[in-house]
């Protein structure tokens, strides 16, 4: 990191917010809080090209959507993983002692 | 108010413009404005050195300029100076003529020479501010914090050499002398601020990997192991002597590693082949969040009875790695990066939990030695790699330098290496030579030091050359940064170093600059882009001045200017000092060792470790020059350790049975 988001020129922002977000698809939503966190000092200024805000909004929503969807996920394997007996057992990484 | 306002326009309305020097008498009542005349003919223009200069700053009349552009784009130099020039003038006309007409802004009261440095600061800070972000208006609670930015000036003053006594005919040698005094007070000062930022992440470290040793320790199956690399296994019923030698094997193997890893390292380096190192940091960066961060969360899932799947741990993991890469290596916001490496390092040191006991002194006390060597010797490897980083002023030192620590164990406070370095340069300006390649003219220099700004803002700036290799060593410097585009850069800056002077106040520069690596918080306000790169294409403009005999002593104090006005732009940086990772990783090795035993002993550990960081710190202050970090603090807190085990805890346990305070 050369220089700090708010001494880069708009495009720099704009190529940097993009490849954040469209890195964000190999199953990386990480990457779409970073963008955010990234992009969140910088959001009202005003040479700033719409795209970016475009570009962090969506990876709101998607960052969010994963995380709605991990945690079901997780959620779910909690309650039944007992129930799935061994194809639970496979899926759990260290067996929990005692449960 | 001095009246160089021209230094940006923005700001015009605060202060006149530039005078000719004739009539600066009129308009300031100055009472030196004789003088000034005397020596119109032959003071070239402070900003590019041509003749004739034929206008002089309004407020303090000690320096002149051949244009209103000039002035402004020295203004950002001047300022502090010419606030000090006039609370010089002004003190010397209360002791001779109480009342008698004064510069305008020496009336405005305040006594001291800081206050009024301490106003313009503030002001120009406001003004660079609001033109780098219009909208970043929130700002007006920074500019409060002139008091912070006072202290960072003054701090900033003892890097500069004693001020040739030609620039300050009024400043007596009492007044000197003080200053000095001031200078040195203040550069202690700036030593306690960096040791404050610096603690922060090395405490964090600690914790993080104390907890992760605790964690590990409350029955998990999966703690790290001694790799199968070492020779000899401790037993319990091994005598000392068999410890001792199979311990020192081991530990020779480790350090055996990390010398001909680091080797390598500077081999290469030296050779150029940055895109080969950058590959193999981020291979070693990747494995240790990757490998170390999946061993860690086995840990936890165990201890703390989570019944995690494979799918979402290895999502968690991936996820996990690549942001940290792409924070280390590529860009994002600041504290996520220093985040990062804290956290890299506190599992690098847990990893290294796994060695036996032994083992893990033995090779603490080695890395004492081995870091002594590496930076102190006149060949160590670590200092040859500063040096080439210098000399080549690549970028990837500053990947050496965030995740160098790992391997090399022992990066010195880094703010020094760079001092160091550029005490060489001072020493020898041959260096520099070599690295020339024509482009000679003085004024070349100028732009340089002038443009720094513009080169720490990065973008636009007409004066690429200089300014990119500024960009470099700041980036370099700065522990995490780095860029593409620097490299590229690179050639020009060896185009245009033609005295060792110039390079040695960059040095500094960067030297200064550095350290947002290790400070927790790097406060990065913009830094009015149009106002530097304003100045640095007026700079720029003033290169075909001629050389003038006088002019070296003039430059001397130009750099020093530059200095000051850089220094202040890079402690928002969050100051000057840096600390290797290595640094950070061995002494949470020891204090994590320490807390295999207990708690008495890792506080102990703990406390020795950060003092003898602070030792250092404060060695540094005094020798300025690169010091490695380990021996200090790793001896303080073996020592510790060891008087606490068989001293202070039987001692404790005596007491605690007895109950003799009950």
């Amino acid at each position: 990191m050369a220089k700090s988001i708010e001494k880069m020129t708009p495009d720099e922002i704009l190529v940097a917010s993009k490849k954040l977000f469209f890195g964000g698809f190999a199953l990386l939503p990480m990457l779409w809080v970073y963008n955010i966190l990234y992009i969140w000092p910088v959001r009202n200024r005003a040479d700033l090209s719409p795209r970016v805000r475009h570009y962090v909004l969506l990876s709101g929503i998607l960052s969010v959507v994963m995380f709605v969807v991990f945690s079901v996920w997780f959620g779910i394997f909690v309650n039944y993983r007992l129930n799935w007996g061994v194809p639970g057992d496979t899926l759990t990484v260290v067996l929990v002692k005692g449960v | 108010m001095p009246s160089r306002a021209g230094a940006d326009s923005r700001a015009s309305a605060r202060g006149q413009l530039n005078t000719p020097v004739g009539a600066a008498a009129t308009t300031t009542g100055g009472e030196d404005n004789g003088q000034n005349d005397g020596d119109g003919e032959d003071q070239p223009c402070q900003a590019c050195g041509v003749f004739p200069a034929r206008f002089q700053c309004s407020a303090c009349q000690s320096v002149r300029y051949c244009s209103q552009e000039c002035q402004a784009s020295d203004w950002k130099i001047h300022y502090r100076e010419c606030a000090e020039i006039v609370a010089a003038q002004k003190e010397d006309q209360t002791e001779l003529q109480q009342g008698a007409g004064r510069p305008r802004s020496a009336t405005n009261g305040a006594g001291e020479t800081g206050v009024p440095g301490d106003r313009y600061s503030t002001d120009l800070e406001m003004t660079s501010r609001a033109a780098a972000s219009p909208l970043r208006t929130g700002a007006a609670g920074e500019v409060l914090g002139d008091e912070g930015e006072n202290i960072r000036a003054t701090a900033n003053r003892p890097r500069r050499r004693p001020r040739e006594p030609v620039r300050r005919p009024r400043l007596t040698p009492e007044q000197r002398a003080a200053y000095e005094e001031a200078e040195r007070i203040a550069d202690m000062k700036f030593y306690m601020l960096q040791i404050y930022k610096i603690i922060k992440p090395v405490v964090i470290c600690i914790c993080l990997s104390i907890l992760w040793v605790k964690i590990s320790m409350a029955g998990s199956d999966y703690r790290p192991t001694q790799s199968s690399y070492t020779v000899y296994r401790e037993s319990p019923n091994s005598t000392a002597s068999q410890n001792f030698l199979g311990s020192l094997a081991n530990a020779g193997i480790i350090i055996g590693q990390i010398v001909i890893v680091t080797i390598i390292i500077v081999i290469l380096f030296k050779r150029g082949h940055i895109k080969v190192l950058i590959g193999f940091f981020m291979v070693v960066v990747a494995m240790l969040l990757g490998f170390m961060g999946y061993v860690l969360i086995l840990n936890l899932i165990q201890v703390l009875r989570i019944p995690l799947d494979y799918l979402t741990m290895a999502f968690a993991l991936w996820n996990f790695s690549v942001t940290g890469l792409i924070s280390v290596f590529w860009k994002g916001p600041m504290w996520v990066q220093q985040m990062y490496l804290t956290v890299m390092s506190s599992l690098m040191a847990f990893s290294l939990t796994g060695l036996a006991e032994w083992t893990t002194w033995m090779l603490l006390a080695l890395l004492v030695v081995w870091d002594l060597i590496a930076v102190l010797c006149p060949f160590g490897p670590l200092k040859i790699l500063v040096e080439s980083s210098r000399n080549q002023n690549q970028e990837v030192p500053a990947l050496l330098y965030t995740v160098n620590a790992v391997w090399f164990m022992a990066s010195p406070p880094d703010n020094i290496l760079n001092r160091e370095t550029l005490r060489s340069k001072e020493s020898s300006d041959s260096e520099d030579v070599t690295l020339t390649n024509g482009s000679s003219s003085p004024g070349a220099n100028f732009h340089g030091g002038h443009s720094r700004a513009t080169g720490r803002d990065g973008g636009a700036s007409i004066s690429s050359s200089r300014n990119s290799g500024l960009d470099t060593s700041f980036s370099a410097h700065d522990g995490m940064s780095r860029t593409s585009s620097t490299m590229a850069l690179v050639p020009n800056r060896n185009g245009d170093s033609p005295t060792g002077d110039r390079d040695t106040i960059e040095l500094r520069e960067r030297a200064r600059s550095g350290d947002s690596g290790s400070s927790p918080r790097n406060l990065n306000h913009g830094e009015g882009s149009p106002l530097s790169g304003r100045a640095s294409r007026s700079a720029s403009g003033g290169q075909r001045q001629s050389r003038d005999p006088r002019r070296d002593s003039r430059e001397v104090d130009d750099e020093e200017e530059h200095r000051e006005t850089s220094d202040d732009d890079d402690d928002d940086d969050g100051g000057g000092l840096k600390l290797g990772l290595g640094d950070f990783v061995f002494y949470s090795v020891l204090v994590a060792r320490a807390a295999m035993f207990d708690w008495v002993t890792t506080m102990c550990c703990m406390v020795a470790v950060l003092t003898g960081m602070n030792a250092t710190i404060f060695l540094l202050a005094i020798y300025q020059k690169a010091l490695p970090a380990l021996p200090i603090s790793i001896c303080f807190g073996m020592l510790f350790y060891f008087a606490t085990r068989f001293a202070l805890v039987p001692f404790l346990a005596v007491l605690a049975q007895s109950q003799v305070f009950i």
